[in-house]
């Protein structure tokens, strides 16, 4: 029921965006390759990659759907090193890990500038539980690809999986660097900060707080750990009556800013009860 | 003495609605039960079975789950939400990322006992990601 301009958009859009909704994917773009095809020209080719990959997603019932994609593909480009990719997918799809492996390893030796086949075999050690690899392979990855802030975000998590939180903060660090104005990296890095404790950390996490609440004022995940961090560090060790005077006014202008947030987004009078109890406690009081 | 615990359909409609809508990643979140009046006698009735209800689920991340800062806001919400509703918290459930893997992972088992610990009877329940194929 969609007409074709908006179709062939749709596609577009999930195309730059990267979007993984793939049973859309999947039944627009076979219905476009059926019904559109001499309308979509040379951009055909690029429905069908994308219709390949979303396919994957669906396998097992849509394999003669990606047959067919790899197919149409290789006859158009033959030695194409986006071909292979999708060849090397159906292998990993297939758990057939050495030979995936192989396909990508000798795509790398062949042109080591194309940086899809180092990410999928990092994908095949996580789906192997080889976290370790994984890691290593990362690391090898961005030493060449150090801008590849998407890789940098994947590794982050990587360690945080593995509760290498030192090692998290440093990929942070790097998107950061990239990134400066992004308030979910500085929020990010304070959450790690936070959870190693200690009173040092505790303190950068709060200042990352603080700068991502800044960044994004409707960031009240920030504000609650400006709350938390300014609470706790009022409340712990020997410190001065005007620095835990200090933490103390900051904890309770993040609670302010926090119950203005919910009073502006209308909700129920309970949840602004129930949110002024939790502040409450969050404070330390 | 042996718990059983009971999941009623709203509490295992959201924990796979949770798993559904994220599904390339890991999820949890907390479990509630009904609080009871008689809940001080539990010291009188160690040595019997006992059955738990659950009667509802609150998805908590599906990112950074081992992350605590917003983990320990998350349970301040949720205790506050169940103490007003004569609910308390009685468990936590965790959904791995692999869809090969159903272990209780060092995180789950961390977060479940930092949850636990306040519980008179907790219980952490694992999705079988294995089984989510038949859905």
């Amino acid at each position: 029921n969609k007409t074709w301009p908006e179709i062939r958009d749709k596609l577009r859009e999930w195309r730059k965006d990267h979007v993984r909704c793939s049973e859309k994917i999947v039944e627009l773009g076979e219905y476009a390759l059926a019904h559109y095809s001499s309308h979509l020209g040379n951009e055909k080719w690029a429905v069908y990659e994308q219709l390949c990959v979303a396919a994957l997603d669906l396998c097992p019932g849509k394999m003669k759907v990606v047959n067919r994609c790899i197919q149409k593909l290789a006859e158009q480009f033959p030695s194409s090193l986006r071909v292979s990719m999708l060849e090397g997918l159906k292998s990993e799809y297939l758990k057939k890990w050495d030979d995936a492996l192989e396909m990508y390893n000798s795509m790398i030796e062949y042109e080591p500038t194309f940086p899809a086949p180092y990410k999928r075999k990092v994908s095949i050690y996580k789906a192997q539980g080889k976290i370790p690899e994984a890691v290593s392979e990362l690391n090898t990855y961005l030493d060449t690809f150090s801008c590849d802030h998407e890789s940098w975000l994947e590794l982050t998590d990587l360690y945080i999986g593995q509760q290498c939180y030192k090692q998290a903060l440093f990929c942070v660090e790097e998107l950061l660097l990239q990134h400066p104005h992004n308030h979910l990296f500085h929020q990010r890095y304070a959450d790690i900060l936070h959870t190693l404790g200690g009173k040092e950390n505790l303190e950068a996490s709060c200042k990352y707080y603080c700068k991502a609440a800044e960044l994004n004022s409707s960031n009240v995940r920030a504000l609650y750990g400006v709350l938390m961090s300014s609470s706790t560090l009022a409340s712990i060790g020997k410190i001065s009556a005007k620095v835990k005077s200090d933490h103390q006014t900051l904890a309770a202008w993040a609670c302010d800013m926090i119950e203005e947030y919910y009073k502006a987004q209308r909700v129920d009078k309970s949840v602004i009860v129930e949110t002024a109890s939790v502040l409450d406690k969050l404070s330390l009081k | 003495m042996t718990t059983e615990v009971q999941l009623s359909l709203r509490a295992y409609a959201k924990i796979l609605s949770h798993v559904v809508q994220y599904p390339y990643t890991a999820v949890n979140g907390v479990l509630l039960t009904v609080a009871n009046d008689d809940d001080d006698d539990v010291e009188g009735n160690k040595d019997e079975d006992r059955r738990v209800d659950i009667v509802d689920a609150v998805p908590l991340f599906h990112y950074n789950i081992s992350l605590t800062p917003m983990l320990t806001v998350a349970l301040t919400q949720i205790e506050e939400y169940a103490s007003n509703r004569s609910l308390k918290i009685a468990g936590y459930y965790h959904a791995n990322e692999y869809c090969n893997d159903s272990e209780v992972g060092f995180v789950a088992a961390r977060i479940a006992d930092k949850i636990v610990e306040n519980c008179d009877e907790g219980c952490m329940l694992i999705v079988n990601n294995e089984l989510l194929n038949h859905l």
